[in-house]
């Protein structure tokens, strides 16, 4: 009954943190736990009472702050510098600048989002056909969740128990192994497709784009060094970014506001609630679900299927592809980590930090997969074009971020590499 | 409709845009003042007087920003939802009904959350015992005027306070959306 009912719910288009909790009353009532209503209140409060989780809004926060500042802006033509005359040489332009957004922006739709703004305006206006310049600015957001800071993987950290930093750590080898996939693939097609060559620049232009691109540098590195170097916690991280954010677009390039700075704060913050309301909301469920010792069940039935870790994996990639082209990463993870989390880890002794990211690759890639691809539908939508044939151009990027994902399932101890 | 049910439906607009603008300053100053939290336990413990207090008070405040937010969102309809359906209904009658039945099932669901609050607060009695919290929670077993916080020196109430403001707001947000699908000549967004 009970999950007829949150099928019907979600399919109807109510929104899924409520369909999550009603469906967790649901539970409660069908079961005769209806006693566990006088907590639900509590539980739900509970459920977002954890310091790792203020990772995300101080994230967003910092992501609006760069982009009303104009500070991504400076760090992407800093980046051009690094590519010159080649074949296609502002695809390589997007996805090198993806790469260094990523390193502060920590959602994949906020990142499509702001680089289709940016980088598919410039490809068009270059000679860039619109549904090839929305595929290589979505198979770029494709590295914001893996490349640290990533909501996906503080959420992660939060729901498995594992440090945050260890989860941002394991994500710097992945990340930088889906890049290079990336330019390897826009390698073949550049010659393929015979794509317009990058401008020539002067040394003097590029010059002043290094030194522009210089002090907005300074909030990645902040971001990244403080983390590494363990001077801060992620969230530290987060808030002193947000600060050397708002301190260069005030004062340094001028670009901000007060009243911008001021409705920043207010969006992110929205954006952020609408991300931990979810999570409050999950968390009921899962409550309920203990007393019924549903992940339990679930777990024994799963250890039926298979004994080898390497095909559970395949297994799991398999129906997260599934479940991802239905809903968003965020849901899905706070919807399948507690649920495969104890079976990969018991059963087949799978490292719960190389299960995070492989879990995060997984999703992210059913952002770019329709019917629900979230972030396919914004880059379509900023190119001007329609999801059919950025997703046809796409193809090339998501095979080679699948041959990525398989490479890292058959070998996992690539993923914590840098942790040992 | 008649005229006087309109006019009501307008106070509740007017009253829900007045509590959604009031909410999103509230949210801005509680996000200012969560990244200063976060700054000044970074500098404190970097000048070696690390002030204990303030994660567990960082927590609170975003938790209050968290659920404000989420009331806001369900006035503005930025939640996430599963759009498969809505994309896919051609003729404008048909989308409204299917926003009057979303629009329904979020309003029960803030009310069941009202509900849900009072269960957890459970005033009457309290009320009923003039106050006398030591009879409450002998009669109860109900200590959530009771329950203390780690590190602030106040009553863990006033964090938890929160929940039943969001509820309420969750329901007049609502109940504006369900008004607005329901007088709207076009279905469809609203700010």
């Amino acid at each position: 009954m009970t999950p007829l009912l949150f099928f019907a719910l979600l399919l109807l288009g109510v929104p899924i943190a409520l369909t999550l909790a009603i469906a967790a009353a649901a539970l409660a009532l069908s079961t005769d736990n209806s006693v566990l209503f006088q907590s639900f209140s509590l539980q739900m409060f509970s459920g977002i009472e954890n310091y790792g989780l203020l990772a995300i809004p101080l994230f967003m926060l910092v992501g609006e702050i760069m982009h009303h500042g104009g500070i991504t802006l400076r760090l992407v033509r800093a980046v051009s510098v690094l590519v010159g005359e080649v074949k296609g040489g502002l695809a390589y332009v997007n996805l090198l600048s993806n790469t260094a957004v990523a390193a502060v922006i920590g959602s994949a739709i906020a990142q499509i989002a702001l680089m289709s703004r940016i980088m598919t305006p410039e490809m068009r206006s270059k000679g860039y056909r619109p549904e090839f310049a929305a595929a290589t600015t979505a198979a770029g957001g494709l590295l914001s969740p893996i490349i640290p800071p990533s909501m996906l993987l503080v959420i992660y950290g939060v729901l498995a128990q594992v440090s945050i930093a260890d989860m941002f750590m394991a994500g710097i080898l992945p990340g930088l192994l889906l890049l290079l996939g990336f330019l390897v693939t826009l390698r073949v097609l550049s010659h393929k497709l015979d794509l317009p060559r990058g401008e020539a620049l002067s040394r003097n232009e590029r010059l002043l784009r290094l030194r522009q691109g210089l002090a907005p540098g300074l909030v990645p590195l902040i971001i990244i060094g403080s983390i590494t170097l363990g001077v801060a916690t992620p969230t530290e991280a987060a808030a002193l970014a947000a600060i050397a954010a708002a301190l260069l677009g005030r004062f340094y390039f001028r670009e901000l506001d007060t009243e911008k700075l001021w409705q920043a704060f207010i969006h992110a913050g929205i954006t952020a609630s609408i991300i931990l309301f979810l999570i409050a909301c999950a968390g009921l469920l899962g409550w309920v679900m203990l007393f019924e010792q549903l992940p339990q069940q679930m777990a024994a039935w799963l250890g039926t299927l298979t004994a080898n870790p390497f095909l559970f994996l395949l297994l799991v990639n398999l129906s997260l592809l599934l479940v991802g082209a239905l809903l968003d990463g965020i849901p899905a993870m706070i919807m399948i980590v507690p649920i495969l989390l104890p079976v990969a880890v018991s059963q087949f002794g799978i490292d719960p930090v190389q299960f995070g990211i492989i879990l995060a690759i997984n999703l992210v890639l059913g952002l770019l997969t329709p019917p629900v691809g979230a972030g396919l539908y914004v880059a379509a939508g900023a190119a001007g074009t329609q999801p059919g044939p950025v997703f046809k151009a796409l193809l090339p990027f998501l095979l080679t971020a699948v041959l990525v994902l398989l490479l890292l399932s058959w070998q996992p101890q690539l993923i914590t590499l840098l942790l040992r | 409709m008649n005229r006087r049910g309109t006019a009501a439906s307008m106070h509740i607009l007017r009253l829900a845009d007045r509590c959604c603008w009031l909410q999103r300053q509230a949210i801005g100053l509680l996000m200012v003042a969560l990244v200063v939290l976060i700054a000044l336990n970074v500098l404190t413990r970097a000048l070696g007087m690390a002030i204990y207090w303030v994660d567990e008070l960082a927590v609170y405040l975003a938790i209050w920003a968290a659920l404000l937010g989420a009331a806001v969102a369900l006035r503005n309809r930025q939640h996430i939802a599963v759009n498969l359906l809505t994309l896919r209904l051609g003729g404008r009658q048909r989308r409204r009904h299917l926003m009057l039945a979303i629009d329904t099932v979020v309003l029960l669901f803030s009310l069941g959350l009202i509900v849900l609050c009072w269960l957890w607060f459970d005033p009457l009695p309290l009320i009923a015992l003039g106050g006398d919290m030591d009879v409450f929670v002998a009669d109860n077993f109900n200590f959530i005027y009771r329950e203390p916080t780690s590190t602030l020196g106040v009553r863990k109430f006033w964090a938890w306070l929160i929940m039943p403001i969001a509820a309420a707001s969750m329901c007049l947000y609502s109940l504006a959306n369900l008004l607005e699908t329901l007088f709207a000549n076009h279905p469809g967004e609203s700010s």
